[in-house]
């Protein structure tokens, strides 16, 4: 699977007169992660090879358990892989020495995460210079692009509340003020809008969006709100650790209203 | 669009990673004062252990040493009244094994350490070799010592063969009686015929590892030694003769309260084998047991008895100079007493002054022996002097130390798995993640260590005054030395534990050490 993925220059799934239209930014090939549970073995995924192209919003789908997270944390190059590549702008995540992970991981990639992993000992201000410091940017410097961040997510009046003092959605709004700071050009989300209500969601969506068509950012969002489909220009749906289908939004827009309508 | 393109993350200077540091610590000053304190506690534990067994040997040395000329004159007392018993020449010459030079107090330690029941009597004043008094006093030829010491070792060996064994087996081959007549027995042909069916009936092995070889010390040189030692003891009784004839027939007490330097001329013409030093501070004894025997002959007097009864509140029955003076704690007392004995119709004079000197240096020196206890302490200095058993005690110390550090700090890293894996997922490196760990960790190492520091040894001393009082005596290098291997101890045990965890979780793919709990 792996020899022959190599040879093809681009993602099988993707139809052949779009190939150089549409720039790509990740490509999985093959992906296999599994866990061994005694002596029987656990697929989270089987083969999957997939296509993320440069600025899109893509949804990715699938009930519980079906491999989002995992999916998503093995493009993030966040985890180890059992087989299969993961490549990010046509470069071999697993080539990547630590210090190169460090870097992509830094000034690359922007991760939100579900729990949000805020750093809870830390202040909103210093949870997202954090990134910053690692990338050795001045302490001042790093301050002043915080307030800015924590300002375009509507938080500059509480800089100083440690994670602990703060609502799930301001919490997630302080984790994408930290994804947003060292400029990523991918936007990795993982179930973000999941621990918050209806109306906390909305804007993060909103922010999210905001962020894709203002900015250019690629955003992959791992989920299971259906107001996400609203936003999003691909979906992808993912079940059993395989890709069940993947649709441009074009084609479901009479579903999407209805869901909407529902709600 | 512009590529991604890939570089390596910047490495960060110690300094950021001291800033970073910082700024985590003093938020999280709570749950790492938790930590520290447990690490204090534990490092608290073995500095207490290290101080107190130091200070109270150190005490228990110095009050030894203190109370040396008083026991140097109770030995030289012994040493001219009659001759050594048996048992102590035998262990005497079993013993001499090693010449004894310099400082005296170091030959002490090394010839009494071995057998320390014996020690007090078998070893001469301040150390000094008493088998060259022997050889003396015997006239034995080099051949015939070399034989004797043989044969005494043997014979210690025999001993001991008997008092190790089983109840049972030690009372048939003694016949219940000590080991030196057991085998002074066996010396008859048919006893010890007896003696072998005994030991083949037991299955045991024969003392000395061979028949044959116990055949011929009981036989042969047991004998001889037995004869050695007659000829010591009538030495010895020549020797103290010629002494007390120097200084007319007196008592050993008044022979001692004699000029040093004649005392030292008549001994040494005597035979005796001795440190002139240890004459030096005899002198004050001899006074003293003058002024004993005058307190004792007023106290005797009914009229004295009668005033002791009503000043002092003794029984009549109980009164006896040494619970006198235990109770003559001051100046006015000590007045009162000489007053007393003065106006007796017999009077009898004394010193206030020296009266109240007496007093307070018997209840010192009833102190100093209480303090000292009933074994000789180790004349070296340091953690090695240190009895046994307290040396197992820190040695155990230093393991619960050991544990509790570990634990504290391994607790403390493992409940921030989660945190390592997202500053991995922020692009932290390794290196940074280890190195925030590595200033935490011994920081609060350090902090732990000097607070445990200050608490144990605090404590130690608090323990040393309350047990000891103004007789503690606290060595300072060996206390200085200890502190460094506390600090040590614990700094070093609490960055390890705290860097191995988290170099484990570091190492990890994010999302790795994430899963990790």
């Amino acid at each position: 699977m792996t020899m022959n993925a190599q040879v093809q220059p681009v993602a099988p799934d993707l139809p052949a007169g779009q190939a150089g239209a549409r720039p790509v930014i990740i490509r999985t090939l093959g992906l296999v992660k599994s866990y061994p549970m005694g002596d029987k073995v656990t697929y989270a995924l089987r083969d999957v090879t997939a296509t993320i192209y440069r600025g899109e919003f893509i949804a990715i789908l699938g009930p519980s358990g079906s491999g989002k997270t995992t999916f998503f944390n093995m493009i993030g190059a966040l985890d180890s892989l059992t087989e299969g590549r993961v490549l990010i702008d046509e470069v071999d995540v697993a080539q990547l020495s630590a210090a190169e992970l460090a870097f992509l991981r830094c000034r690359k990639i922007g991760y939100i995460f579900q729990s949000y992993n805020l750093i809870r000992y830390m202040t909103a201000l210093e949870n997202v210079t954090v990134p910053m410091a690692f990338a050795g940017v001045a302490p001042e410097a790093a301050r002043r692009r915080g307030m800015e961040l924590l300002a375009l997510v509507g938080l500059a009046d509480r800089w100083t509340h440690r994670p602990i003092e703060m609502s799930g959605g301001q919490q997630q709004r302080v984790a994408i003020a930290r994804a947003l700071c060292n400029q990523p050009m991918v936007l990795l989300c993982d179930e973000p809008t999941a621990n918050l209500d209806l109306k906390t969601g909305a804007d993060i969506l909103e922010i999210l969006k905001h962020l894709n068509k203002e900015r250019g950012i690629t955003i992959v969002c791992a989920t299971h709100d259906h107001r996400l489909l609203n936003v999003c220009d691909r979906m992808m749906w993912i079940r059993d650790g395989r890709i069940e289908r993947v649709e441009d939004r074009a084609n479901i827009t009479v579903r999407v209203g209805r869901i909407g309508g529902q709600e | 669009m512009k590529p991604i393109t890939v570089k390596e993350q910047v490495r960060l200077s110690v300094g950021r990673c001291f800033g970073l540091a910082l700024s985590s610590m003093s938020y999280r000053f709570f749950r790492s004062m938790v930590t520290v304190s447990v690490l204090a506690l534990a490092v608290a534990f073995l500095a207490h252990m290290l101080t107190y067994g130091m200070i109270e040997h150190r005490t228990k040395l110095s009050a030894y040493n203190e109370l040396r000329d008083s026991r140097s004159h109770g030995e030289w007392v012994t040493r001219l009244t009659a001759p050594d018993p048996e048992g102590v020449i035998l262990a005497n010459i079993a013993l001499a094994l090693r010449p004894t030079q310099g400082d005296p107090d170091l030959s002490t330690m090394l010839e009494v350490a071995p057998s320390k029941s014996r020690g007090e009597h078998g070893r001469g004043v301040g150390g000094t070799d008493r088998t060259a008094e022997y050889k003396v006093w015997s006239g034995a030829s080099a051949d015939e010592w070399a034989e004797a010491q043989a044969a005494a070792r043997d014979v210690e060996a025999v001993y001991q063969y008997f008092q190790g064994l089983p109840p049972a087996a030690q009372a048939i081959l003694t016949s219940g009686m000590e080991p030196s007549a057991a085998l002074a027995r066996l010396a008859r042909p048919e006893l010890f015929e007896a003696f072998e069916g005994h030991l083949a009936e037991l299955r045991l092995e024969p003392p000395l590892g061979d028949i044959a070889v116990l055949k011929r010390l009981v036989q042969e040189s047991q004998p001889r030694l037995a004869a050695l030692v007659d000829r010591i003891q009538a030495g010895q009784l020549r020797a103290i003769g010629r002494v007390r004839e120097a200084f007319g027939g007196q008592s050993p007490r008044a022979i001692l309260a004699a000029p040093p330097a004649e005392l030292v001329k008549a001994l040494a013409d005597a035979g005796f084998h001795f440190d002139s030093r240890t004459l030096d501070g005899l002198a004050r004894f001899a006074r003293r047991d003058a002024l004993l025997a005058t307190l004792t002959r007023g106290l005797d007097q009914p009229a004295v008895k009668t005033a002791v009864v009503q000043k002092i509140g003794l029984e009549r029955a109980n009164i006896s100079t040494s619970r006198v003076l235990e109770r003559i704690d001051s100046a006015s007392r000590a007045d009162w007493l000489a007053g007393v004995l003065s106006d007796q119709p017999q009077p009898i004079q004394v010193e206030a002054t020296e009266v109240l000197t007496l007093a307070n240096d018997l209840r010192r020196e009833a102190r100093l022996a209480q303090a000292v206890g009933d074994e000789v302490p180790d004349q070296r200095q340091g953690l090695l002097a240190v009895p046994p058993w307290m040396q197992w005690l820190i040695a155990l110390s230093f393991l619960v130390c050991m544990v509790g550090v570990a634990n504290a700090m391994t607790m403390a890293v493992t409940e921030r798995f989660t945190e390592i894996a997202t500053m991995k997922c922020l692009g932290a490196m390794n290196g940074v993640v280890m190195t925030l760990f590595l200033i935490e960790s011994s920081m609060q190492g350090l902090v732990g260590a000097i607070a445990g520091l200050i608490l144990g040894i605090g404590l130690a001393l608090v323990r040393g005054l309350a047990g000891y009082g103004d007789l503690v005596a606290v060595p300072g290098n060996d206390l200085l030395l200890g502190s460094g291997v506390c600090l040590a101890a614990g700094m070093v045990l609490a960055v390890v534990a705290a860097v191995g965890p988290a170099w484990m979780a570091a190492r990890l793919a994010p999302m790795e050490a994430m899963r990790i709990e």
